[in-house]
């Protein structure tokens, strides 16, 4: 039982973490913990959304929502994100048009690095 | 068995000349220089020798004849736009490969031709009438006056057009005996591909890769022979009696195993006090260096060898040592390799520039060498360590002919020797003379020679960048081969703590500092003025 | 300019490390070695000195640590601003939450909450702001990059090749058309070049780039003040857990003891294993090693390895080495999980390699058995622990044979 508060408790916090990075360091705007949830190896998944300043790539027509899941730098070494659990993900907490998640991952050291993941066949971007 | 693998390799060894694919699209061949401008930095520096060529280009070289550089391609497009002109450049890029290819001159002339026979029970080639340049860096002479090619050395030549391959007609004919009149009714012509046939190993496929690498770029190559304790070959560490040895390298390391055991003994004693928060009540610190010379007992560093003595006593105790911890790792070094040169001496060669071992990443056998493995293949190198010429820069640069030795005779003795036959007597004088000149340098190593010109940070700097020995990984991946410099670091012997200076002392005392600000931000407004 | 920034740098930074020695009033005599007056000289000035003011080495009050995150993935945080300063200011620990390193969040949002700055005016100098600007410069090339390009297909697609067959040698149009093409390849090239070399120049004169973006911002600063109009303290510094071990066990600042960090950042540490806790000390002890000599160690997180080695500190020099801790336990290397392979290796040199820095492999070794050091590690006896790991190093460089010849 107490595992599982520990857990949950854990989780909240790099998705706090997330939102005050986005918020008060990259300038997003209306950046919110998203209600639908998803549970993976005893871990309930959310994803933070908000707005960024400016488009994230340049292959986008305008500026729009963009969604985030928070992931631990132990946990992505462990590979604890699979491709299953990516497209649960697409699945059960995106809308179906979504191309594309963002991975926020937290380190210890007081960094957060993003990595875009598309869903399915994308073509890279011009350097 | 293992002949089957090895075809199966050829293909990959054959192309593996150019390794890297050509699948960017070509652009025109205008040689602008600009091209950097969109191309990331990050790789150029590296690059350079793996440029892709502009086979445009090539083909006006060949009709020239010239020797000249090949212009660099221009920029990469992005992706197929759909356009005529991009497939219409692309196909002229495609054709004038094929045609610098096509067009190329091959073959030899008969009045040059020289004749290499490959015999199988030796796995070596004998060549019938040797001449050409490659004699001066390549093959050895037996007794008997005849001129043999290892195998690699026969298949590269053979592969440049260099020499003219051939086998014996029948097994049962002996190369020995019908050597003094060879005629070509008992000569078989050999093609590359029956030559590439003869390989015994993969292993043996991989060292050929990297050899044949090394040598189109100039470089001067010969395997490491396993017998180290071979008294006719060159080495930096001459061998000594078995019991100067046994009492002077055991005694050595006797002692050192036993001061090491009393200072990490005091050393504990010392960092249970140290890391006690509450000895800051009765020890103070009034300056910073104290507090880092605690800190840094804590955790102990292996010393590498920095001077050619304490390289020679390694050296000598991993000879020593050598049958009795037979690591199970295969890798070991495999080449010497020396800078392109004209005067090397094949019979004497000097100590090599470089020693290279080999390693197929995909041997299920090999692993990347371990710390062990590299102490190891560390402890067994002979070249001309670069790093000790680097700190006697001032003093002039070492001479390694007088600390290279040939059955314990210096080179440079043998080399005046060679020069002044006819002057017998002086002979054994000059070696005394060098020995005495040696010892004394030998004496004097250990102390840095501190040059004046450098500052002492920035030379601190580099030993840290350099490291000391090291050898060169060539990693084999399918054809593809990555070479890795790899040295030893020695960082715990290194302190780099920022001391103030006088000037930055001052501005500490408290009741100063505001002042003191005041008048630095006055003298930095002159200084705009 | 820089000599101004160095010489305030040097008063700012003056102590590489938290642990300040204590400040003599007046400079200690001359110690002559062969003179035994200088020796009872010195020693009286010494105890005058050092011991007569009750000062010791130790801070007034130690700093405060806040763990978040549970025992599996620990954050330790420091709070208050001042203590974020003093950590940042003593040897560049931590970083901030909210910047790029150094913890600035707050005196960038003050000024621009009062108005003394936008973000897109505000002090070239920051490091965020120049990650901005160079953010903005490429952005910009790159579109007028895109655009360049959009012409030159035009031209493409305008050339009419002489027949269908491409085999064919072609008329006067398409040497024509390929030599209007390359006329405008070249053309653009000295645009782009052009390009580079003005926003260079703007760099240089610092005239500030518009950003579009940040003007158009719709941020919501109310949201960042309290009842009283004044900025909340959003950021914290965050020390990796080395770092924090360092600040706890090696100099004792922090407010809080080794045996109770460990309890919070280990998982699992109440029933010890050894495998719980030896990822951490080899980790620990290739950290204190190179901080003890003297170099400011930060995380390697960047550039894919561990450490980053600076010396003095960011604001003074590049950090030229990366630090990579090799697990040297044979328990673990020899088994084929933990032994790395070659692509591995490549792939971590290529990318130092691409920063131009040096690449060091730190291998680190157990002295002594396991049970031995979970028996001192159960009684807190961390310094037995740490010095029973030895470090050995090694430098790993791509060699590019064509550069080694002469």
């Amino acid at each position: 039982m107490e595992i599982h508060s520990s857990d949950s408790n854990d989780r909240s916090v790099i998705e706090t973490l997330v939102k005050e990075n986005l918020s008060y360091f990259q300038y997003w705007t209306d950046v919110q913990l998203e209600d639908k949830a998803l549970s993976w190896r005893g871990t309930d998944l959310r994803l933070v959304s908000g707005i960024p300043p400016n488009k994230l790539s340049n292959d986008d027509s305008e500026i729009q929502r963009e969604y985030i899941l928070p992931v631990n730098m132990t946990q992505h070494k462990e590979e604890f994100i699979t491709l299953e659990c990516l497209d649960l993900v697409f699945e059960k907490l995106c809308n179906k048009d979504t191309r594309r998640i963002i991975l926020g991952i937290v380190n210890s050291d007081g960094t957060i690095v993003f990595y875009s993941i598309y869903n399915g066949i994308h073509k890279p971007k011009k350097n | 068995m293992s002949k089957l693998t090895d075809q199966k390799d050829l293909s990959s060894l054959s192309s593996n000349h150019k390794s890297k694919k050509k699948n960017g699209l070509m652009r025109n061949d205008d040689n602008d220089s600009g091209d950097d401008l969109v191309k990331g930095t990050l790789d150029i520096e590296y690059e350079e020798d793996e440029l892709e060529k502009d086979w445009s280009e090539v083909i006006k070289l060949n009709k020239k004849n010239l020797q000249m550089i090949i212009p660099k391609r221009g920029e990469k497009d992005y992706e197929p736009d759909g356009t005529d002109i991009q497939e219409l450049l692309l196909y002229k890029a495609r054709k004038a490969m094929f045609d610098a290819l096509s067009n190329s001159v091959r073959g030899t002339t008969v009045k040059h031709q020289v004749k290499a026979v490959y015999d199988f029970d030796k796995h070596k080639a004998l060549v019938l009438n040797p001449k050409g340049a490659f004699l001066q860096t390549m093959g050895h002479i037996t007794n008997n006056g005849e001129f043999w090619l290892d195998f690699m050395e026969f298949l590269y030549l053979a592969e440049r057009g260099t020499i003219t391959p051939y086998c014996l007609k029948s097994n049962s004919m002996n190369l020995n005996q019908l050597l003094p009149s060879i005629d070509d009714h008992n000569l078989l012509p050999l093609s590359i591909e029956d030559i590439y046939a003869f390989f015994k190993t993969q292993r043996e496929i991989d060292e050929f890769s990297v050899y044949s690498h090394l040598k189109r770029l100039g470089f001067i190559i010969t395997k490491v022979e396993d017998d180290d304790n071979d008294n006719n070959k060159i080495t930096f560490s001459p061998k000594v009696g078995p019991f100067k040895s046994i009492c002077g390298y055991q005694l050595h390391s006797l002692f050192k195993q036993i001061t090491s055991l009393f200072v990490s003994h005091k050393n504990n004693l010392f960092n249970g006090l140290f890391y006690n928060p509450s000895h800051y009540k009765y020890i103070k610190y009034t300056s910073t260096p104290q507090i880092y010379n605690n800190l840094k007992l804590l955790i102990p560093h292996v010393e590498v060898p920095k001077t050619l003595l304490e390289l020679q006593h390694r050296k000598q105790s991993y000879l020593l040592n050598k049958n009795k911890n037979h690591s199970n790792n295969p890798l070991k070094l495999t080449f010497n390799v020396w800078k392109p040169q004209t005067n090397y001496k094949k019979k004497i060669p000097e100590l090599p520039d470089y020693q290279i071992v080999v390693y197929n990443k995909n041997d299920n056998k090999q692993h990347f060498p371990t710390n062990d493995d590299l102490k190891n293949i560390f402890d067994s190198l002979n070249y001309k360590f670069e790093f000790l010429d680097k700190s006697k820069k001032n003093a002039g640069t070492i001479n390694w002919d007088d600390h290279s030795y040939i059955n314990g005779i210096p080179r440079s003795a043998i080399l005046s020797k060679n020069q002044k036959k006819k002057i017998t007597n002086s002979q054994s004088e000059t070696i005394n003379n060098i020995k005495e000149e040696k010892r004394k340098t030998l004496r004097k190593q250990p102390s840095s020679s501190v040059s004046s010109s450098t500052p002492a940070h920035i030379k601190q700097i580099k030993r840290l960048k350099n490291g000391y020995r090291s050898f060169i990984l060539a990693v084999m991946d399918n054809g593809i081969i990555s070479f890795i410099k790899i040295s030893e670091a020695d960082f715990g012997s290194e302190d780099v703590w920022y001391v103030p200076t006088v000037q930055a002392k001052k501005i500490k005392k408290p009741q100063y500092q505001y002042k003191k600000r005041n008048i630095m931000k006055q003298s930095n407004t002159d200084q705009k003025v | 300019m820089a000599k101004h920034n160095s010489r305030l740098n040097n008063v700012r930074y003056k102590y590489p490390l938290p642990i300040h020695p204590v400040e003599t009033t007046l400079p200690l005599p001359e110690l002559l070695p062969h003179n035994p007056f200088s020796w009872i000289y010195w020693f009286y000035k010494y105890y005058r000195l050092v011991y007569s003011n009750n000062e010791d080495n130790l801070l007034e009050t130690k700093i405060t640590i806040d763990v978040i995150g549970g025992d599996s993935f620990p954050h330790i945080m420091v709070r208050d601003k001042n203590d974020m300063l003093y950590l940042w200011e003593n040897g560049f620990f931590g970083t901030g939450t909210l910047s790029r390193s150094e913890p600035t969040w707050y005196t960038r949002m003050n000024q621009i909450v009062n108005g003394d700055i936008t973000l897109n005016t505000g002090d070239i100098n920051e490091l965020e702001q120049i990650t901005r600007r160079r953010r903005l410069e490429r952005l910009e090339f790159k579109k007028l990059r895109e655009k360049l390009q959009m012409e030159l297909l035009e031209l493409k697609k305008q050339s009419a090749l002489s027949g269908s067959d491409i085999d064919s040698n072609g008329g006067l149009d398409e040497t024509e058309s390929l030599k209007r093409i390359n006329d405008l390849l070249l053309k653009q090239r000295e645009q782009l070049r052009d390009f580079k070399a003005l926003q260079e120049s703007y760099n240089k004169q610092n005239i500030g780039i518009h950003d579009n973006v940040m003007d158009n911002l719709k941020f919501d600063y109310e949201s960042l003040l309290d009842e009283n109009g004044d900025l909340l303290s959003l950021e914290s510094l965050e020390l990796m857990p080395v770092e924090a071990t360092f600040l706890s066990f090696a100099l004792p600042v922090l407010n809080i003891t080794p045996r109770e960090l460990f309890r919070k950042i280990l998982p699992n540490n109440d029933n010890s294993s050894y495998d719980t806790v030896h990822s951490f000390i080899i980790h620990y002890v290739a950290y204190h090693f190179y901080r003890s000599h003297g170099w400011c160690v930060r995380s390697g997180i960047k550039f894919g390895c561990d450490y980053l080695l600076y010396k003095r500190g960011p604001p003074f020099h590049h950090a030229e080495f990366c630090i990579n801790v090799m697990d040297n336990d044979p328990l673990y290397y020899r088994s084929n999980k933990n032994m790395h392979d070659y692509t591995w290796y490549s792939r971590i040199s290529r990318v130092i390699g691409g920063a131009k820095k040096t690449l060091i492999l730190s291998y680190v070794t157990r002295q002594t058995t396991k049970k031995q050091i979970m028996e001192w590690w159960i009684k807190g006896q961390y310094h037995k622990v740490f010095n029973s790991y030895e470090i050995s190093e090694i430098i790993y460089k791509r060699w590019v044979p064509g550069r080694n010849r002469d």
